[in-house]
């Protein structure tokens, strides 16, 4: 055997793999007579070695349960019959970072975010154009953006149909960055029944694995439609409080796309 | 003794709304892939991006697998080393900050007494650690062929399938990127023994 013959047989050797036993026997007596190909081979076989110990000692290393459950969430938003809606895919993306969020906005979130950001743009460009339909904003708030969004919004369910307009205001002199969704005065083509109704909601909960806003930050509220479901994988609230029926919820979301908070709208 | 349901077994049931099947599947696999993106990425966090992108994507796009084409393992690794790769594009500048530690941390493992073999010297813990960080430097190339085939020790043929090239490829990428860790050991810890 020569030494070129060995070098293709000494990761193999090295490796434990498969190797018929004449070769190996020839191979081992080249090792033992040229002191190159022996060193190495020395060296190959304390690489696997090593190899060996880090899969053992990363055998246990596993991906936190967090991911699990939004794993787990995101399948059900898809393939439970009680989720019809995508809403829990949009929660779940609070608890996943930024390039988690961008994958789940393809397909028809994209379809779905475009709609939405054209709605907003009509309605910004038709608040300047419509001197007659604008209003002041109230004392003390600043407009800060005007989002439109519905977690069911399709290509054959316009956003206009289902879902909600809302300005969030920030008060930032006396509320200390805290966000509230009110309803401004805005042509009345972009009134939305849901809009119009009067809404009892609950108090923003901060949803885990996201960090607080911060108070400087523009925020969106997003209005989507959930199951009971959704709320338990989020541990907003109990199942029994809904009895599985459907039910819609403001999620508040950051500059950067995550969720931060979300509330129960009765 | 019942023998476990298959991946694609499992995959199937969980497309027809099985939810354990699904949890099954995800249970089966997500250690595998965590490490994967962990050796590759040198980062937990980026590891756990990885996990949660490859079983969202399954989520959304399941029926994109073709069992014709290979077993659901490399289908999911070929999704987490997509993932991988376009991560380490993004943060081309962390790979040379890994050479770095890379340096750093074999130096520091340098052995002290010049007559003894190195190998024996370093302590167990400190040889994978600087191990680790060499296979971190290596070329991605060599990284994800070292990663899979002698880490996760999957076969050559599954290797081939998740990385999309021939088995030789695999082959000659590992056998290369054995040669560079082992120069990178040699040079950096100070083995000696080889001509």
């Amino acid at each position: 055997m020569t030494c070129d013959d060995y070098q293709g047989l000494i990761i193999d050797i090295a490796r434990g793999d498969a190797v018929d036993r004449a070769s190996r026997e020839e191979a081992r007596r080249h090792a033992a007579l040229c002191a190159q190909c022996g060193a190495q081979q020395q060296e190959q076989q304390w690489l696997t070695a090593q190899f060996r110990a880090i899969a053992q000692a990363d055998a246990q290393r596993n991906a936190p349960e967090r991911v699990e459950i939004a794993a787990l969430a995101a399948w059900r938003a898809t393939y439970t019959s009680a989720s019809q809606s995508p809403a829990a895919a949009v929660v779940v993306t609070a608890m996943l970072p930024r390039t988690t969020t961008a994958r789940v906005l393809k397909g028809p979130w994209l379809m779905s975010g475009l709609a939405a950001a054209g709605l907003a743009a009509a309605a910004m460009l038709t608040m300047f154009l419509w001197p007659t339909s604008t209003s002041p904003s109230p004392s003390g708030r600043t407009p800060v953006t005007t989002v439109v969004s519905s977690a069911r919004a399709t290509k054959s369910e316009p956003a206009t149909t289902s879902g909600t307009v809302a300005t969030v205001a920030r008060n930032t002199e006396s509320r200390g960055g805290r966000e509230d969704v009110v309803p401004t005065e805005r042509p009345r083509a972009l009134r939305t029944a849901s809009m119009t109704k009067t809404a009892q909601r609950d108090e923003f909960l901060p949803l885990p694995y996201v960090e607080p806003l911060r108070s400087t930050e523009a925020r969106h509220v997003v209005r989507v439609s959930m199951t009971s479901g959704d709320e338990m994988i989020i541990g907003v609230l109990p199942a029994d409080r809904r009895n599985g029926q459907p039910f819609e919820a403001d999620v508040l979301v950051g500059e950067d796309g995550i969720a931060r908070a979300i509330r129960v709208v009765r | 003794m019942t023998t476990p349901p298959t991946d694609e077994t499992l995959l199937q049931t969980a497309l027809q709304g099985d939810e354990g099947a699904f949890v099954a599947l995800y249970r089966r696999w997500q250690g595998p892939i965590y490490r994967f993106a962990r050796q590759m990425c040198g980062s937990e966090p980026a590891a756990e991006d990885v996990v949660q992108d490859v079983f969202l994507a399954l989520v959304q796009d399941a029926r994109r697998y073709d069992a014709e084409r290979g077993p659901l393992s490399a289908y999911l690794y070929g999704i987490a080393r997509h993932l991988v790769l376009r991560r380490l594009r993004r943060e081309g500048v962390r790979e040379a900050l890994m050479e770095t530690d890379a340096v750093a941390a074999l130096q520091e493992t340098q052995p002290r007494h010049d007559d003894t073999d190195a190998f024996d010297l370093i302590d167990r813990r400190e040889s994978i650690e600087a191990v680790q960080r060499a296979i971190g430097s290596l070329p991605v190339s060599y990284r994800e062929a070292i990663v899979l085939c002698d880490v996760q020790e999957l076969p050559y043929e599954q290797a081939a399938l998740v990385i999309g090239c021939p088995i030789g490829t695999v082959r000659s990428r590992l056998h290369r990127g054995r040669a560079l860790l082992a120069d990178k050991l040699r040079a950096r810890v100070g083995l000696r023994g080889i001509a």
